[in-house]
C-alpha cells in the first residue's frame, strides 16, 4: 500500500512530465523533417496534424497542380499526401512513391504499393486489423446514408511496413490515384464503346457515347477490372490535403513561401513553428497538473511520515528484540530506513518505469488524442 | 549456593540492581556463578527477578552496585556498544515470545543475528541450514512466521541464538507457550547443540517437566533477594 | 505488493515494445542509376540521347503492345528504382495514368509539345459524384511527326540532364545530332508537301503526321483489330480524297492482293509506315527514314 502511494506521489509528476517530452519530442521530430508544408488556408494545426501526423480530417483540399508548380523551381522536391479516408477506423494516407523513399519506410512484409487499390498497412495498423499480405480491406464509408457519395473501396493488402516509431507505424498507404477513387474521382466501370443496354447508354455518335447513372462502377480493383480504372479530371486539379515541400535553399525556400501566401486560399507554414505553438499549449496544461501534483505530493509526504513514525511505534517490541540481541541503536535504525527506503525505492522505481514506458509510447498515446 | 572456581563463565559478585522507576525496589545477588560448560536451570516464583537476572548476565542491564563478570569481562565497566557487541559474538539469546521479525523469512530471522554481527559469511550460511536440519525446520526456512507454528518459530529463535556459536546461551522462558513434549524436544536441542559447541547455557523457566535435562537447578530465592516491593 | 509487481511486468512489457523500432532498410528504396523506358519509341530517344553515358532498358516485353501493356508489381517496383523514367505521355501508355511511380523522376516525352493534343474519342458519363461529364481519349502516337520527335527528345535531355547532370554536355551533343538527323527527315516531307503529294493518312495512328504536313486522314477507329484490307477501299470511296494517284498508309504489311486492287480500281498506292511502337532496338531515325523512302518511291 505504502508503495502504491510512493509510485502515485512520485509517478504522477513523473509520467507526466515523461508524456509530455515524448509528446513534444515526437512532435518536434516529425516537424523538423519537413521544412514547409502547403496547404489550403485555415486551420494551422488541422494541416500540420493531418499531414505529419495522419490525422483524418476535413482539411479543405488544394489541387495537385500546386506541387507541380512547386516543382518547378529548381532544386525543390514536394510531395503531395491526401488524408481523408479510413479503413477500419485507421487513417488511410495516401502518398507517392517519393513518400516511402524520404521516410525511408520499407517492408517488413510483402512489398511496397506497386498498384491502383493495392495498401501497405503500418506495423501498428497491421497489428490492430489482424492483417497481412493478400488480406483484403474495406475503406470506410464516409457518409453511410448518402446513396450519391462515392461507395467504399476494397483495398487490397500487399504488405506490412517495418516499425518506426512514429505515426507512419498506424496508418493505411495507398497510392494518390486510389484516394482520386476513394473520392469517387477516378472510377472503373464497363468499356463505355461496348455497351448496348438502352438503359445505360443516353446516345452514341462516331467519338462520343453517353453514358447514364445506371452504369455500375467497379468497387473492387482487381486484374479483371484495373484496366477501366480512370480519371475524371485534369490531374493539376486533382485534390490532395498537403504538400510536403522541400526546398534547396532558404532562397528558395522564401520563394515558394512567398509564391503560396500570395494566394489568400492557400498558405505555406513551418512545421516546426506549428508544433512550437502546440507544445506551448501542452505545456500550460502541464504546469497545471504539475501544481496539482505538488499538492497531492505534499498531503502524501505528509502521510507517508505519518504512517513511518507509527510503524516505528507499534514495533516497539521488534526493536526491543534487536536491542538485546545485540544489534546497536543505529544498526536498528539503520535497519528500519533500509526497509522503509526499498518501499520508496520501489515506488520511485515503478514511477520512473511508469514515465519510461508511457513515454515511449507517446506516439500511440498521442494517435489517441489527436 | 555459591559455586566458586577458577573457569566460571558467569560470576556475579555484591550486584544491586535498582529497577528504574521503583526506587526502593532491589535485587541484590551477593554471589553467583557458572562454571563453563554447565546447564544451570534458574525457577522462581513469578516476579522475583529471574528475567532481570538473565538480562544482567548477558548485559543488556547494568547493575548499580557489584559486578558481573561475563565470560570473563566485567560487563559494569563496558561501553554499551562494547557489551552488544560482546552479546553479538558470545551469547545467544532466546527468548520468551521468541521475538522473531515478522518481515523476514524463517532463514533471514536465524541468521539476524550473524548479520548485525557482520558475520554473513557462507560458511554461516551453511551452518545456519545444518542447524536448521537439526532443528527440524529444514523445509520451512523459506517460509515467513506467519506461516510457521509455534514449535517452527521457537525453534527459528533457537537457532538464531546459536547461530553465531556462542560461548553462553540465554534461554528465558524458551518452553513458555510450548506443550510438554516440544518443551522437552526444545531444550533438549538447545542442550545439544550448545554440548556440541563446548558452550554454556542458563535457562529461566517454570516448566518442572525439562528440569531434569539441566545439571543444575537453582532456585533463584537461595541466591538472590528482591527487596523494597513497591505498595 | 504483488499487484505493484504487475504493474511494473506490464510497464516493462509497454517499454519494451514501445523500443522495438527496428531501423529501416534503406536497400528496398535504393535508387538505381538506370533509365528504364516504357515503349519502344521512346527508348530509341533516349538510347541516342544517353549514348553510352547511362544505361537504358525498356521493360515492356517485345510481345506486348505498350498502349494496353500492364506490368506486374515486381516491373512497377523496377520502374520504382529506377533514376529517371521515360514515358511517351500523352496517355500512350495507359498503365503509366494510375500506376504508383515516383512522379519526381518521371518524364512524359509528349509534355514537352507545344502544340495541342489530338483527341481520337469521348465518352460522356453521368455516374459518379460529377453527374454528367466527358473524358476524352487523346491520340498517343506523337513521335510519329518528326517535329514532335525533336520536341520529345528535348523534354527527354532535359530530364537525363537533371537526372545525371555530370553527362549534361554529352546529352546536349547527342540531341543536337539526332535533331539534325529529324530535322532532315521533316525537310523530306515539306519538300513533298510542297511538291503537292497526295497523301491519306489513317487519323489513328497518323493523325499528328498528317497533321504536320496537311495529309488528309480517313478515319478507321470504328475498324477491328482484325481489319480487313477492303475497309481501305471502302474508306476512299466514301470520303472526298479526290482522284488522281494518291499514297495511303498503312501500320501494318498491306496484304498483296488488297494493294494491287487498290492500285487497280482506286489509283492509291498503299505504303508501309512503321510506327516503331513495337521494334525495339531499332534506330528512329533508320525507321523514320525507311518510312519515308517508301512513301517517296510510291509516289508518281
Amino acid at each position: 500500500m505504502l508503495c502504491v502511494c510512493v509510485f502515485v506521489i512520485a509517478g504522477l509528476p513523473l509520467v507526466t512530465r515523461s508524456v509530455v517530452r515524448s509528446f513534444e519530442d515526437s512532435l518536434r521530430d516529425r516537424a523538423i523533417t519537413v521544412p514547409m508544408i502547403v496547404g489550403s488556408a485555415g486551420s494551422r494545426f488541422d494541416l500540420v496534424l493531418a499531414s505529419l501526423h495522419w490525422r483524418a480530417s476535413d482539411v479543405t483540399p488544394i489541387p495537385l497542380g500546386v506541387a507541380e508548380e512547386i516543382r518547378s523551381e529548381p532544386g525543390v522536391m514536394a510531395i503531395p499526401v491526401h488524408v481523408r479516408f479510413r479503413a477500419r477506423g485507421i487513417p488511410i494516407a495516401a502518398v507517392p512513391y517519393e513518400y516511402f523513399e524520404y521516410r525511408l519506410l520499407t517492408p517488413r512484409d510483402g512489398r511496397l504499393v506497386a498498384g491502383l487499390g493495392e495498401a501497405v498497412l503500418g506495423s501498428s495498423a497491421a497489428a490492430e486489423l489482424g492483417l497481412v499480405p493478400g488480406d483484403e480491406l474495406p475503406s470506410d464509408q464516409l457518409r453511410s446514408y448518402d446513396i450519391t457519395a462515392p461507395s467504399a473501396v476494397m483495398l487490397r493488402v500487399v504488405g506490412v511496413l517495418r516499425e518506426t516509431g512514429t505515426a507512419d507505424d498506424r496508418a493505411v498507404f495507398v497510392d494518390l490515384e486510389t484516394a482520386w477513387t476513394l473520392e469517387g474521382i477516378a472510377h472503373g466501370h464497363e468499356e463505355a464503346s461496348s455497351i448496348t443496354d438502352e438503359n445505360k447508354l443516353i446516345g452514341r455518335s462516331d467519338d462520343r457515347v453517353a453514358l447514364s447513372g445506371a452504369v455500375i462502377e467497379h468497387q473492387r480493383i482487381d486484374e479483371s477490372t484495373i484496366g477501366s480504372f480512370h480519371l475524371h479530371a485534369d490531374r493539376a486539379d486533382l485534390p490532395v490535403t498537403a504538400i510536403l515541400v522541400f526546398p534547396g535553399s532558404e532562397k528558395t525556400a522564401t520563394l515558394v513561401r512567398t509564391r503560396i501566401n500570395a494566394d489568400p486560399t492557400r498558405q505555406a507554414l513551418s512545421p516546426s513553428a506549428v508544433s512550437e505553438e502546440l507544445i506551448g499549449s501542452v505545456l500550460r496544461v502541464r504546469r497545471v497538473v504539475d501544481a496539482i501534483s505538488l499538492v497531492v505530493g505534499i498531503a502524501m509526504l505528509g502521510l507517508l511520515v505519518l504512517v513511518a513514525l507509527l510503524s516505528y511505534r507499534a514495533r516497539a517490541d521488534e526493536v526491543r528484540t534487536l536491542l538485546e540481541i545485540g544489534a546497536t541503536p543505529s544498526q536498528v535504525a539503520a535497519l528500519f530506513l533500509t526497509e522503509f527506503g526499498g518501499v520508496i525505492l520501489v515506488g520511485v522505481g515503478a514511477a520512473f518505469l511508469a514515465a519510461w514506458a508511457l513515454g515511449g509510447a507517446s506516439d500511440r498515446i498521442l494517435t489517441l488524442f489527436t | 549456593m555459591d559455586v566458586t572456581g577458577t573457569n566460571s563463565v558467569i560470576r556475579l559478585s555484591d550486584v544491586a540492581y535498582r529497577f528504574p522507576g521503583h526506587d526502593r525496589l532491589t535485587l541484590r545477588v551477593p554471589s553467583f556463578s557458572v562454571p563453563e560448560g554447565e546447564h544451570t536451570a534458574i525457577t522462581g516464583p513469578s516476579g522475583c527477578g529471574k528475567t532481570t537476572l538473565l538480562r544482567l548476565i548477558a548485559g543488556v542491564l547494568v547493575p548499580g552496585e557489584g559486578s558481573v563478570q561475563t565470560l570473563g569481562t566485567d560487563t559494569t565497566r563496558l561501553h554499551h556498544k562494547a557489551r552488544s557487541r560482546q552479546r553479538l559474538r558470545s551469547i545467544g539469546m532466546v527468548f520468551q515470545d521468541f521475538a522473531i521479525l515478522d518481515y523476514l523469512t524463517a532463514f533471514e530471522n536465524i541468521m539476524l543475528t550473524a548479520r548485525i554481527g557482520r558475520a554473513d559469511s557462507g560458511s554461516s550460511r551453511e551452518h545456519a541450514r545444518a542447524l536448521a536440519e537439526r532443528a527440524g525446520i529444514g523445509h520451512v526456512l523459506h517460509r515467513r512466521p506467519g506461516r510457521l507454528s509455534q514449535g517452527e518459530r521457537q525453534r527459528v529463535a533457537v537457532c538464531r541464538a546459536l547461530v553465531t556459536k556462542p560461548r553462553l546461551v540465554v534461554c528465558d522462558e524458551p518452553t513458555g507457550n510450548l506443550d510438554p513434549s516440544r518443551s522437552k524436544a526444545i531444550v533438549d536441542l538447545v542442550l545439544a547443540e550448545a554440548d556440541t559447541l563446548g558452550s554454556t547455557v542458563i535457562t529461566v523457566t517454570h516448566d518442572q517437566t525439562v528440569l531434569d535435562r539441566f545439571d543444575r537447578t537453582i532456585d533463584l530465592s537461595e541466591v538472590a533477594t528482591l527487596k523494597g516491593v513497591d505498595a | 505488493m504483488r499487484l505493484l509487481s504487475l504493474l511494473v511486468i506490464a510497464l516493462v512489457g509497454l517499454a519494451l515494445c514501445g523500443c522495438d523500432r527496428t531501423d529501416a532498410s534503406p536497400d528496398q528504396l535504393h535508387i538505381e542509376d538506370v533509365v528504364r523506358t516504357t515503349s519502344a519509341p521512346v527508348d530509341a530517344l533516349t538510347r541516342r540521347i544517353a549514348g553510352d553515358a547511362v544505361p537504358v532498358e525498356l521493360l515492356c516485353p517485345q510481345s506486348e503492345d505498350p498502349a494496353a501493356w500492364r506490368p506486374d508489381p515486381e516491373t512497377v517496383a523496377s520502374y520504382q528504382r529506377a533514376k529517371l523514367i521515360v514515358a511517351n505521355g500523352a496517355g500512350y501508355e495507359a498503365w503509366v495514368q494510375t500506376a504508383p511511380l515516383p512522379r519526381s523522376r518521371l518524364i512524359e516525352a509528349a509534355d514537352g509539345l507545344s502544340e495541342p493534343l489530338i483527341t481520337v474519342r469521348g465518352e460522356t458519363h453521368s455516374h459518379g459524384p460529377e453527374g454528367h461529364h466527358t473524358h476524352e481519349v487523346t491520340l498517343g502516337e506523337v513521335w510519329l511527326d518528326p517535329l514532335n520527335a525533336i520536341a520529345q527528345a528535348r523534354a527527354i535531355t532535359a530530364g537525363l540532364a537533371d537526372a545525371f547532370p555530370e553527362h549534361q554536355d554529352k546529352f546536349g551533343a547527342n540531341l543536337d545530332v539526332l535533331s539534325t538527323e529529324l530535322m532532315d527527315l521533316h525537310q523530306r516531307l515539306e519538300r513533298l508537301e510542297q511538291e503537292g503529294a497526295a497523301i491519306v493518312a489513317p487519323s489513328t495512328p497518323f493523325g499528328y503526321l498528317a497533321r504536320r504536313y496537311g495529309w488528309q486522314t480517313l478515319d478507321l477507329s470504328q475498324a477491328p483489330e482484325d481489319w480487313p484490307m477492303d475497309l481501305y477501299s471502302h474508306g476512299m470511296e466514301s470520303g472526298d480524297f479526290g482522284s488522281g494517284p494518291r499514297a495511303l498508309l498503312c501500320d501494318k504489311p498491306p496484304d498483296p492482293a488488297v494493294a494491287n486492287t487498290l492500285l487497280e480500281s482506286h489509283d492509291v498506292h498503299l505504303v508501309l509506315w512503321r510506327t516503331g511502337s513495337r521494334d525495339r532496338g531499332k534506330s528512329f531515325t533508320e525507321m523514320l527514314s525507311g518510312n519515308i523512302d517508301r512513301l517517296e518511291a510510291s509516289i508518281p
